[in-house]
């Protein structure tokens, strides 16, 4: 007994013992921050690939429409040169029909654009969702069912997988029980912006035409309703028609002076629901076998795409992981549950780079732009 | 031997004929931008030539921060030096045209403002001979009359809008009935009976806008479009209702479209063929946008 408590053998238990308390504390708690490091870093990952998914299908979508807003205008132009060829007064009806074909093919571009810009934004949230939830680390165990075969436990896909292939995906929550009965789950918020819409940039086609002067003293061509036709004052007011400067869009002076070769054209509305622009030639005024170059201004509603109504949306992701807390025996390792808020990361990101118009340029990319 | 010999002749003098034909029509092109001067520090958009109504058309489109009457004051001066002379000339406030003639040729230069910058649009194409010029058979001259008459009776400062009233003759401002010169396309049928108003073909037939018009109802034709394009190959991709347009814009220009646009594509192109009531009732117009890939 004397030796047993007198002897200088084992002085340093104490310590070691103290020191095996303080490590193993520490080892605690390492676990504990590297749990919780692990599941912030998941919530992290799922954050920013949620978010950088998001802008990647608003890059995508923004450069479809800068594609199709260069054709727009390609086509807006080309049909302007198509315009400027001559054409004699009286073919005007060809003329006017290519003009509504092109304003029916803007039309239809535009719409096709918006509902592409609809469907790419509304696409942009579910893959955000989806690339999210791939990434959330979400370490479900897989149970293998009594009877079932080790091959057809292999197999057949997990809750989560058949989960994620059935698009739950979209409604932001996947929840499960891990083995010791604790309610698990992971939350994706997306804030992603719809899609803000287009602005269309109304133009005009101006119309070409080149006539000689006909004998008949009156010549009406039937013409739509809102053209214009140019005239020269000096003809009109020749005629004693005091009012029809109202109608001058343009004077195109004819060559050698207009009273004595010009043969104007004006443009006349007649009311009562049925409309036509009017073509009139005064021979009094004009000889036979002359020039005159008029125009006629088509107003075209949709040219092409004048912007999106907002560029750069912005969209942030967040992430919320909730675990069970776990009792280690001497320390409880605390993981926030539902009322505490879970583990919670955001993310925000953006596509930028290009432009959809005026001048389109297809070279948007996303980027992240901030987390925590 | 001599088999392989004479095939490789052939095969030489094919490439030899193909190349001539080639430099031959780009020699022709550039003989065509050679003789018009391009306004200093414009940034070229394209150039191309394009097929109208089976007439060669050559086109330049540039843009430029100067103002419009700056740029059409260099042409004027400027094209006078390459021998073309000027016949006739418009500026507005957003626009401006200048036409230059020379022997058989027209050059139109049109500077239009476009959200802040100015495009300017140099086309040359042959000018319509004015003997094609026809004595306007659509014409009426009874209504100009009447309309004359009415016009005469206007007071000073009222606005003779507004108080003309004419009703056309039943069936005056016919439309032809007769194709307009130019092709149709190979890859989509032409729906029966339908007269072709116009046709555009760019970067060698890769591009084609075509225009009918048919007085059948725009039902029927849509049925034909539907039932026959497979035939072709297409696949009905989507469907265009224009009543889905914003109608604020439509309203402000009293522009209405009645009709769908169907969307087809398949391994090579797409395209687009509308299909609408013209707005006065008199028929459809079928338009035809064609986009090889």
């Amino acid at each position: 007994m004397k030796k047993v408590f007198f002897s200088n053998d084992g002085q340093i238990a104490p310590f070691m013992i103290a020191i095996i308390v303080v490590l193993i504390m520490a080892i605690m708690v390492t676990v504990n921050i590297g749990k919780v490091g692990l599941t912030k870093t998941h919530t992290a990952n799922a954050a920013d690939a949620g978010a950088l998914a998001c802008s990647t299908m608003h890059a995508n979508t923004l450069n479809t429409l800068a594609d199709i807003n260069t054709i727009m205008i390609a086509e807006y132009l080309s049909t302007q040169v198509m315009f400027l060829i001559p054409i004699n007064m009286c073919s005007e009806w060809t003329r006017y029909i290519s003009y509504l074909a092109f304003v029916a093919a803007q039309t239809a571009q535009y719409i096709l654009a918006w509902q592409a810009g609809d469907e790419g934004y509304a696409d942009a949230e579910s893959a955000a969702k989806q690339m999210a939830f791939l990434n959330a680390g979400i370490d479900e165990g897989k149970i293998r069912l009594s009877g079932e075969s080790y091959q057809a436990y292999l197999q057949r896909d997990s809750s989560f997988d058949q989960w994620m292939s059935s698009q739950g995906y979209d409604s932001g929550v996947y929840s499960w029980t891990d083995k010791s009965g604790g309610a698990n789950s992971f939350t994706v918020d997306a804030d992603a912006p719809s899609f803000p819409g287009l602005i269309p940039m109304p133009g005009i086609l101006l119309g070409l035409f080149r006539d000689n002067v006909p004998p008949a003293a009156w010549c009406l061509c039937y013409i739509s309703s809102w053209v214009y036709l140019s005239t020269y004052q000096g003809c009109v007011s020749s005629m004693g028609v005091a009012n029809i400067p109202t109608y001058v869009s343009g004077a195109l002076p004819c060559k050698g002076g207009c009273c004595t070769v010009c043969a104007p054209l004006d443009r006349v509305t007649i009311t009562g629901g049925m409309a036509h622009g009017i073509a009139k030639i005064f021979p009094s005024t004009a000889s036979r076998g002359s020039v005159v170059w008029n125009q006629i201004i088509y107003p075209v509603p949709i040219a092409f795409i004048a912007n999106i109504v907002s560029d750069n949306p912005e969209t942030t992701i967040t992430t919320t992981r909730i675990e069970p807390n776990r009792d280690l025996g001497m320390w409880e390792m605390k993981y926030n549950g539902p009322s505490g808020g879970g583990i919670i990361s955001s993310s925000s990101s953006r596509a930028s780079g290009g432009a959809v118009g005026p001048i389109p340029n297809p070279r948007y990319d996303s980027y992240l732009i901030g987390g925590s | 031997m001599r088999y392989n010999g004479m095939r490789t002749l052939n095969t030489r003098l094919v490439f030899i004929f193909v190349f001539g034909i080639w430099c031959l029509l780009s020699a022709a092109e550039a003989a065509v931008w050679e003789n018009i001067p391009v306004f200093p520090n414009a940034q070229k958009v394209k150039q191309e030539n394009v097929i109208i109504d089976n007439k060669p058309v050559y086109d330049a489109i540039y843009t430029t921060n100067a103002p419009i009457g700056e740029v059409l004051e260099f042409y004027k001066s400027k094209m006078a030096n390459f021998g073309w002379s000027m016949n006739t000339e418009s500026i507005q406030a957003d626009m401006g045209i200048a036409v230059f003639g020379k022997g058989g040729a027209a050059t139109n230069v049109t500077v239009q403002s476009i959200m802040g910058k100015n495009f300017i649009t140099v086309v040359q194409t042959q000018a319509p001979e004015l003997s094609d010029n026809k004595p306007c058979a659509e014409c009426d001259q009874k209504m100009g009359d009447e309309l004359m008459k009415q016009l005469e009776s206007v007071p000073e400062g009222v606005d003779p809008a507004e108080r003309l009233h004419v009703e056309p003759e039943p069936g005056a401002g016919k439309i032809p009935t007769e194709d307009t010169p130019g092709k149709d396309l190979q890859t989509v049928p032409r729906y029966p009976g339908a007269t072709r108003m116009n046709s555009a073909e760019r970067n060698n037939g890769k591009k084609a806008a075509l225009t009918y018009f048919s007085t059948d109802t725009v039902e029927k034709i849509e049925s034909f479009y539907r039932q026959n394009m497979s035939t072709y190959n297409w696949a009905l991709e989507k469907e265009v209702n224009f009543q889905d347009a914003p109608r604020e814009i439509y309203d402000k220009m009293g522009i209405s479209l009645t009709g769908e646009s169907l969307v087809f594509k398949n391994r090579f192109a797409s395209c687009i063929i509308s299909i609408f009531k013209e707005p006065q009732g008199k028929g459809t117009i079928i338009g035809v946008n064609y986009d090889e890939k």
